[in-house]
């Protein structure tokens, strides 16, 4: 079937735009086979697992002699660890290990926001856990928070080296734009937090460790329980 | 302790939740524990038909009672319904949704929008799947 198209037509550099009748069947984007797909209803493929409750999730995955980590958290925006016992913690029932700041990156002795990890302690089960937690002695210099980030940019107080991306050549595209829009964009933190609790499950498999964990950051946990158990990643 | 039709011996310890002696004693982890406070709902069995917060029921108060969960709801057509309208993302809190959603309908078979929205107020859902969940419960006979 001829159509009618509209295109710009080049003669000795100069550009006219014409219409043209073109003789061919337009290209069919797309052929039968996936029509078939695109565009119709699918089903989740493990919707039905998820629905009836049989989808295994972290929380619901246990082991034989699987032992529970309760963690001690920061009450407050920012503080210091004054002083911390965990002997009273270690002599509680049914309690295997405590660590305390510093024995792990993660357990900070300047926790800087609220839910920072302090202490963790290891029993029988999670209500053991949690009894030990109780019995940590333990003392915090409340901090004043930053929590503006302009200030901590001004005051040079960053967890980080800020983090610059460049492609192209910028300066050139600036100076040949026919137009420039300057804008300044903020938002704040948006992060996606589903109902699924969070924690891991861990085993020791002949040498190495295997990790059961919710999460989407599967090479980074990996690293990091390597390089945390000294373990070749 | 009668769930899903079938009678078990459960020994717990004093203070155990009805969430606990399902997923640790029975094994029954479709019954998931979200706020472990009874807030979102994501605990919810049925307990003679009545939708109830596991999770701040003591299984010792239980004794006598038919429990039924998602386990034991798995023919119930109300599943298929929520799977067809994908009226879920991560499914952790679903299978709550799908235990209030069932007394919902043995109640009211053609409930109303508003309906719906009233009786399933206390399953949360932070995925966003609520759209969905309200449609599937709507077309659950279809």
């Amino acid at each position: 079937m001829a159509r009618l198209i509209r295109t710009e037509k080049e003669v000795e550099g100069r550009y006219e735009e014409v219409w043209l009748v073109v003789e061919e069947d337009a290209l069919e984007q797309w052929p039968a086979g996936p029509l078939e797909v695109v565009g119709r209803p699918a089903v989740r493929a493990d919707g039905l697992e998820r629905a009836t409750g049989q989808a295994i999730f972290t929380a619901d995955l246990t082991l034989p002699g699987l032992l529970h980590t309760a963690v001690l958290r920061s009450p407050h925006p920012r503080a210091r660890v004054a002083s911390i016992d965990l002997a009273p913690a270690l002599a509680a029932p049914g309690v295997h290990a405590a660590i305390g700041p510093n024995e792990i990156p993660q357990l900070s002795d300047e926790p800087n926001y609220q839910g920072a990890a302090i202490a963790a302690v290891c029993g029988d089960s999670l209500a053991h856990a949690r009894t030990a937690l109780r019995a940590i002695k333990l003392e915090l210099d409340v901090l004043e928070p930053l929590l503006d980030p302009d200030e901590a940019v001004r005051r040079g107080s960053l967890l980080d080296d800020p983090r610059v991306r460049t492609r192209g050549d910028y300066e050139r595209g600036l100076a040949e734009a026919d137009v420039v829009v300057e804008a300044e964009f903020r938002t704040q933190v948006v992060l996606h937090n589903s109902m699924e609790t969070h924690q891991a499950v861990v085993q020791w498999v002949g040498d190495g460790v295997e990790v059961h964990i919710s999460t989407q950051y599967i090479w980074g946990i990996r690293d990091a329980v390597a390089q945390g158990l000294g373990l070749p990643g | 302790m009668n769930v899903n039709e079938h009678v078990y011996e459960v020994h717990a310890a004093v203070g155990t939740t009805l969430a606990e002696a399902l997923r640790d004693e029975l094994s029954l982890t479709g019954t998931k524990i979200a706020c472990g406070e009874g807030h979102c709902g994501a605990c919810t069995v049925l307990i003679d038909g009545v939708p109830t917060l596991s999770c701040i029921t003591l299984v010792h108060a239980v004794d006598g009672a038919k429990v039924t969960t998602i386990e034991g709801l798995r023919e119930h057509p109300m599943v298929q319904a929520f799977v067809r309208s994908d009226a879920l993302q991560c499914g952790f809190c679903t299978p709550g949704q799908i235990v209030s959603a069932v007394a919902l309908v043995a109640a009211n078979p053609a409930p109303s929008k508003e309906e719906v929205r009233h009786a399933m107020a206390g399953n949360l859902c932070r995925c966003g799947a609520y759209p969905k969940i309200e449609e599937a419960i709507r077309t659950w006979q279809d």
